[in-house]
């Protein structure tokens, strides 16, 4: 009986279980911290009067199906820390709360740590954020995950200590920029923050709402996304990456260069929300030693050998930025892939 | 016919290098598509030989149609274009709407070749936004290394005067550009669509495309199982991950191949003495799952193509679809207590998250129907419903463009507001029928809700 050892229990690796349990093999799937559902577990849905294709709603199902499979051993609390690999199988030593286990026996690897947000790294310039009118879109996405408003028809409860009449959106931020080690772009955050800010619109018709970003990318599949689009809803648009942020006493105000006028402007808001990125996870170097697995310059893994000779599998955005129904996808095509060489062995 | 021949997969349209035992046929040829998933019987039409061709498997891979956006200009794409000794070359990437992100990706390529090849050649960028896919964030740098001018514009910043001369406005710079324009065509859907729609009984997709805006479809699907959609069948944006939707789709190929099984574990039979052939579930299905039964004369459920949403057996008038399974039963303690149907894919997943987050059921003292989409609530059963009890029904369904079965949210709000307008005729209290629309995520505000509605009725 083949033994796949999914190594993180976020929406990658859950997809990844899902699949190969329907096909009747055996998982181990370990997550690091106490449940599986990883950074998106407490996201929240971004519909207004429409779904925005924020693809969530893809979700639950998934982790629902790994929670009642019991074909999918989940080992919470797991964190890999070594393994090695003899006579064609994996043996992985993991640390837990209590001891460090060992689990031998597996065929297969399949890594999907995942990644960090901008937050969570330790670069960049902490003092800001003691500021409570500074938030980052991932707390926002905390706010929709306890949104009341859709059924209930209220006004959506930010969760903040003052009411904003106002609200921007800075983009890029931690992406696209050297200096945050960081020079791609993380291709999710446009278009989450857009929905974010539509989700605001259709709350607060009042709300004076703008959005500074360099090159404003797809949104997966809300297609038509433009700039047209954001001035029929009214959200401004700052062209250009600001150029300083004041805290100051009431507004903060936002200094950048007005393209239009050709000289220095200032922007106001009573809410700032930053994006975050896609950044690569903590665990990437481990692996590439751990796997022999190619590390890029921006810090995601490449397959150096493909998996069928290695045995191991990247899922999600271990190998860099990906939004949530690309992230899915994705990993399907892996479990399919492993799927297709069991059975082609037992025929 | 002329003969039969059975193949792992079959390409409609343009076909790409695989393993698999595949035929490539033309969108022109194909008249008719049978069967289901894993034995799929294409019927074309070569020159008036008719063929019927057996396939495990379909890709649906049509190229775009492009249209060009000023009429003198050459293509991005096109590897034929003018070069003027003296004029500088002008790429426009997003004129007049922003382009799709391959486009970004085909533009700058084009914009490195051409200064390769003619480095003393003034090279002129105009775009709205770069989009990154793949690489082009290194090839965007290397262009800009390259002295590639890039000029980016908003709206109402760049007007073509003539033909050939592009106003560029922005900032203090104002330029009168006159140069061998390459433009991004505007991408339009595939010849033949709207004919592969009917021949396949897809629901109409979005802007004239195959594929119907719902995240259930992503990437390539297409509602009917074994078949995906791929380029310019798909939608607008299906060259940005183009490599990747591959990828998918052939790994559901290899899948496929190796063994398919039953969506849902309940047959549905059609009573042939009933059927009377009205095509009614034909039209509904949502997954192209019904086809007619020539040796029966009736229609029948393709079993491995069905996914279980019910549709057709709520719609048939001569209930000729038998199920083995009571999906409409009531489930309940207190008969008095208000009535909830609820779609499996949305109310059901939150009811179970507020759950566990909160340690209380928030379906608790309510009857309860669970459906696997809300579509298939229909007038007669409401009001059988409404005449044996009491009390209040709420219906609720998914957010638009999220709901599993494709169109069942918008067909179960056609039928609450008819029978909201038939209760309003009999001058029954028409808001005793509820219908609202939530996501799987909406946990707190299913709970909160339910919590009030029930206190709301008890007063
Ligand atoms: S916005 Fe997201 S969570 Fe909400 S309905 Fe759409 S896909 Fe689902
Ligand atoms: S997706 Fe948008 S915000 Fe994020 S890095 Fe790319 S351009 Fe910047
Ligand atoms: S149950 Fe749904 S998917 Fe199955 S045949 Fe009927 S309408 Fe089609
Ligand atoms: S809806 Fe009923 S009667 Fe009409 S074709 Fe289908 S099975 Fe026959």
């Amino acid at each position: 009986m083949t033994r796949i050892g999914v190594i993180g229990g976020g929406i990658a690796g859950s997809s990844v279980a899902v699949e190969l349990a329907d096909a009747g093999i055996e998982v181990l799937l370990f997550e690091k911290s106490g449940e599986i559902g990883g950074q998106i577990k407490e996201f929240g849905c971004k519909a207004t009067d429409i779904c925005t294709r924020c693809n969530l709603c893809l979700v639950d199902s998934v982790f629902n199906q790994v929670r009642r499979d019991k074909s999918i051993k989940t080992k919470n609390n797991h964190k890999v820390i070594d393994a090695y690999k003899e006579d064609g199988l994996f043996t992985l030593y993991c640390d837990t709360d209590k001891r460090e286990e060992i689990y031998t026996n597996i065929d297969k690897i399949v890594l999907a740590t995942g990644y960090r947000r901008w937050s969570e790294l330790e670069t960049g310039t902490p003092e800001i954020f003691d500021d409570k009118r500074i938030i980052w879109s991932g707390e926002f996405e905390e706010m929709l995950f306890k949104r009341e408003d859709h059924l209930q028809k209220k006004d959506l409860d930010l969760d903040l200590d003052f009411e904003p009449e106002s609200a921007l959106f800075i983009q890029c931020n931690g992406s696209r920029s050297p200096q945050e080690k960081a020079a791609y772009c993380s291709r999710v955050c446009c278009g989450y923050n857009y929905r974010i800010a539509r989700v605001l619109r259709e709350s607060f018709p009042e709300m004076e709402l703008g959005i500074f970003f360099i090159d404003i990318q797809e949104a997966g599949f809300l297609t038509d996304l433009s700039f047209q689009r954001l001035n029929d809803e009214g959200i401004d648009y700052y062209n250009c990456k600001p150029l300083r942020i004041n805290k100051a006493a009431g507004k903060i105000e936002i200094a950048y260069e007005d393209q239009q006028e050709g000289k220095m402007a200032i922007a106001k808001t009573d809410l700032l929300v930053l994006s975050e990125g896609i950044h690569p996870g903590l665990e990437n170097e481990l692996w590439s030693k751990l796997f022999n697995l190619q590390l890029t310059d921006d810090g995601f893994l490449e397959e150096i050998v493909p998996g069928s000779e290695s045995d191991v599998y990247l899922a999600g955005t271990i190998s860099g930025p990906g939004d949530i129904a690309t992230t899915i996808s994705k990993s399907k095509a892996v479990a399919n892939q492993i799927i297709y060489q069991e059975k082609e062995v037992v025929v | 016919m002329a003969g039969k021949r059975k193949f792992e997969l079959a390409w409609i349209g343009d076909k790409e290098e695989t393993d698999f035992e595949s035929i490539q046929i033309s969108a022109e040829d194909l008249v008719a598509c049978q069967g289901e998933i894993g034995d799929f019987k294409l019927i074309c039409n070569k020159e008036n030989q008719p063929e019927e061709i057996n396939v495990a498997n379909i890709i649906i891979n049509l190229p775009y149609q492009e249209e060009p956006v000023l009429e003198k200009a050459d293509s991005l794409f096109s590897d034929d274009y003018d070069i003027n000794e003296d004029k500088p070359v002008i790429i426009l990437q997003d004129y007049p709407e922003l382009s799709a992100a391959v486009i970004s990706q085909a533009g700058l390529e084009k914009a490195l070749e051409i200064k390769d090849n003619y480095p003393d050649k003034e090279v002129y960028y105009l775009y709205q936004a770069m989009r990154f896919i793949e690489d082009n964030d290194r090839l965007y740098e290397r262009a800009r290394e390259s002295e590639i001018i890039f000029l980016k514009f908003d709206l109402g910043q760049l007007k073509i005067i003539e033909e050939e001369i592009i106003h560029y406005n922005r900032e203090d710079i104002d330029l009168k550009l006159n140069g061998n324009i390459l433009a991004a065509p505007e991408l339009k859907p595939a010849k033949e669509t709207e004919r592969i729609a009917r021949i396949f009984n897809l629901a109409d997709g979005y802007k004239e495309y195959l594929q119907l805006d719902n995240i259930y479809l992503q990437p390539t699907l297409s509602g009917k199982r074994g078949v995906y959609l791929l380029k310019g069948s798909r939608g607008p944006t299906a060259l940005t991950y183009f490599e990747e939707e591959l990828d998918f789709t052939l790994n559901e190929v290899s899948k496929n191949l190796a063994g398919v099984t039953e969506i849902d574990k309940y047959d549905r039979e059609v009573d042939d003495q009933k059927c009377i052939l009205c095509y009614t579930c034909y039209r509904v299905c949502p997954h192209g799952a019904i086809q007619r039964d020539d040796e029966l004369n009736s229609m029948k459920v393709m079993d491995l193509a069905c996914q279980g949403c019910n549709l057709c057996l709520s719609r048939c008038p001569t209930n000729a679809i038998q199920i083995e399974d009571d999906y409409l039963k009531i489930e309940g303690e207190n008969e008095q207590d208000p009535i909830l149907i609820i779609c499996e894919n949305s109310a059901e997943i939150a009811a179970e998250k507020y759950n566990s987050m909160v340690g209380k059921d928030p379906l608790e003292s309510y009857q309860k129907i669970e459906v696997p989409c809300v579509s298939t609530v229909e007038r007669g059963q409401i009001f059988e419903i409404l005449s044996k009890y009491s009390s209040d029904i709420m219906i609720l369904g998914c957010v638009s463009e999220a709901c599993k079965h494709l169109t069942g949210h918008d067909r179960c709000q056609q039928v609450v507001e008819r029978i909201k307008e038939d209760l309003e005729k009999l001058e029954i209290e028409q808001d005793r029928v509820h219908y609202e629309r939530l996501s799987p995520r909406m946990a707190a505000d299913l709970g909160a809700f339910l919590a009030d509605w029930k206190e709301a009725l008890k007063q």
